[in-house]
């Protein structure tokens, strides 16, 4: 009977410690390559983010139930790509010729009437007709900035380098215009994770022209003030006309402007992860997982967010493998890849690997997130 | 007998959940209901399908390789027992 006992015992044991390290690590095999920025890893994911890209996405594709937020994704799928591709080329000058073709696709997409009808809907006016004169349009100019501020410093005489100047006169004329140092992504409704791409794309386009040195540290500064949760370092997700909160700080948006922020703002970038790490991060198993909320916050899911299940954030955790990688925090990156790997699905061919749950967007971000440059290099 | 009826139990259960982990990853490829479900807006039977995709899922990948260890870890111990 002890004998028995003793080995039920033993037998436990082994199951709970292989529990603990072998799905974890079957999981996460390939986070070391992507930590490392292998190119051929690399190449494998966005090869498939390429064909999606040339095929061209459709409105319809995104089953999101909601016409907003199927062109936000629409919106974002060009983006994120663009952005995974920009990354690469980066890492990788030698790839400059195969993947500049997309970048420009992706950014003439981006600049389609049906591509920026959503953000043209919200305003009752276009972005781009009214540069010169208009408000607003956070969201829209912001990622889209930050997407040509990234091209120009790869090329800077490519084709949209004036337009990306234009842009960049007109959000810094807004940032200045704005009492609480953001600008408004949608009619009254400000978002500081949409102004992180702004900002950043604003200190990249300083530091290749060499225009209005000195201006933005003032906006920095503003931007940190009105933004951050002093109390847990993250990011509040929504502020009101007045500057102040209309929600709390939540994992999706801080992850997600630490990646747009990344080594331009080194100081606020590292503040924020830490704030996420100390207050979000959660393990399971040997898999790290990033909450949504801080653990008094009751919240729920919602389209930032994505579903929040037991308090864990899927956009939140997803995200958060840039910070960990621009950061170098190898540990918490193979973590979390091994939970992207866990929920992702990932189909791997012998040129493409393509994340099966995440669809168009989901690969695009992942393909942005786990190329994003790390501090240092 | 008993004993060797669980033994292979398992395995058929392995070879059982990676049949319908293929089938259902078919499923959730083809009808990208995933997309839904990130943007809250997946019906009932949708979530069912997701919820059951994942469930298969996680103890393929999370579960199974431990209890296979254990498993194969007593044939072991038996084997040397035997032959000692």
């Amino acid at each position: 009977m002890i004998r028995r006992i003793s080995l039920l015992l033993a037998g436990l044991a082994v199951f709970l410690v292989a529990l603990y390290l072998l799905p974890s690590w079957w999981c996460g095999r390939q986070a070391p390559d992507w930590m490392e920025g292998k190119l051929d890893t690399q190449q494998k994911l966005a090869r498939t983010v390429r064909k999606q890209v040339e095929r061209k996405f459709q409105l319809e594709e995104f089953h999101t139930g909601h016409k907003l937020f199927a062109a936000e994704w629409l919106f974002g799928s060009y983006l994120m790509a663009g952005i995974g591709f920009c990354q690469i080329v980066q890492q990788h000058p030698e790839t400059f010729a195969e993947y500049s073709p997309a970048i420009e696709l992706c950014i003439d997409e981006l600049l389609s009437e049906r591509v920026r009808a959503f953000d043209t809907r919200s305003w009752e006016n276009d972005a781009l007709a009214t540069l010169d004169q208009g408000e607003g349009h956070a969201a829209y100019l912001g990622y889209l900035n930050f997407l040509l501020s990234l091209y120009s410093e790869l090329w800077p005489d490519n084709r949209f380098r004036e337009l990306n100047d234009r842009i960049s006169a007109a959000l810094l004329q807004r940032l200045q215009n704005s009492k609480t140092g953001l600008v408004p992504t949608y009619p009254g409704q400000w978002y500081p994770v949409d102004n992180a791409p702004l900002l950043a794309s604003l200190i990249l386009h300083e530091k290749l022209t060499g225009e209005h040195p000195g201006s933005l540290e003032a906006l920095l500064a503003n931007y940190s003030r009105w933004a951050v949760d002093e109390q847990t370092g993250l990011l509040t997700q929504a502020l009101g006309s007045d500057g102040l909160p209309r929600d709390y700080p939540r994992g999706s948006g801080t992850a997600l402007a630490i990646f747009f922020l990344r080594n331009q703002t080194p100081d606020l970038t590292r503040k924020l992860f830490n704030g996420l790490e100390k207050n979000l991060r959660t393990s399971i198993f040997g898999f790290a997982a990033v909450r949504e909320y801080p653990n008094e916050v009751p919240g729920r899911g919602d389209i930032d967010s994505g579903p929040v299940i037991c308090g864990l954030g899927f956009s939140a955790t997803g995200f958060s493998l840039a910070g960990a990688r621009i950061l170098n925090r190898t540990d918490f990156f193979r973590r979390l890849y091994a939970s992207a790997y866990l929920a992702g699905a990932p189909v791997s061919g012998y040129e493409e690997v393509e994340f099966v749950t995440g669809g168009p967007l989901g690969n695009a971000i992942l393909l942005a997130v786990l190329t994003a440059p790390r501090m240092g290099q | 007998m008993k004993v060797k009826h669980f033994k292979w139990g398992l395995w058929a259960f392995a070879g059982v959940l990676i049949l319908l982990h293929w089938i259902l990853l078919q499923v959730v490829q083809k009808t990208r209901v995933m997309e839904k479900l990130l943007a809250t807006q997946a019906t009932d039977w949708e979530m069912l399908l997701i919820i059951g995709f994942l469930v298969i899922r996680f103890t393929l990948i999370l579960f199974l390789p431990p209890a296979l260890l254990v498993r194969l870890s007593f044939t072991l111990l038996r084997t040397f027992r035997n032959r000692g």
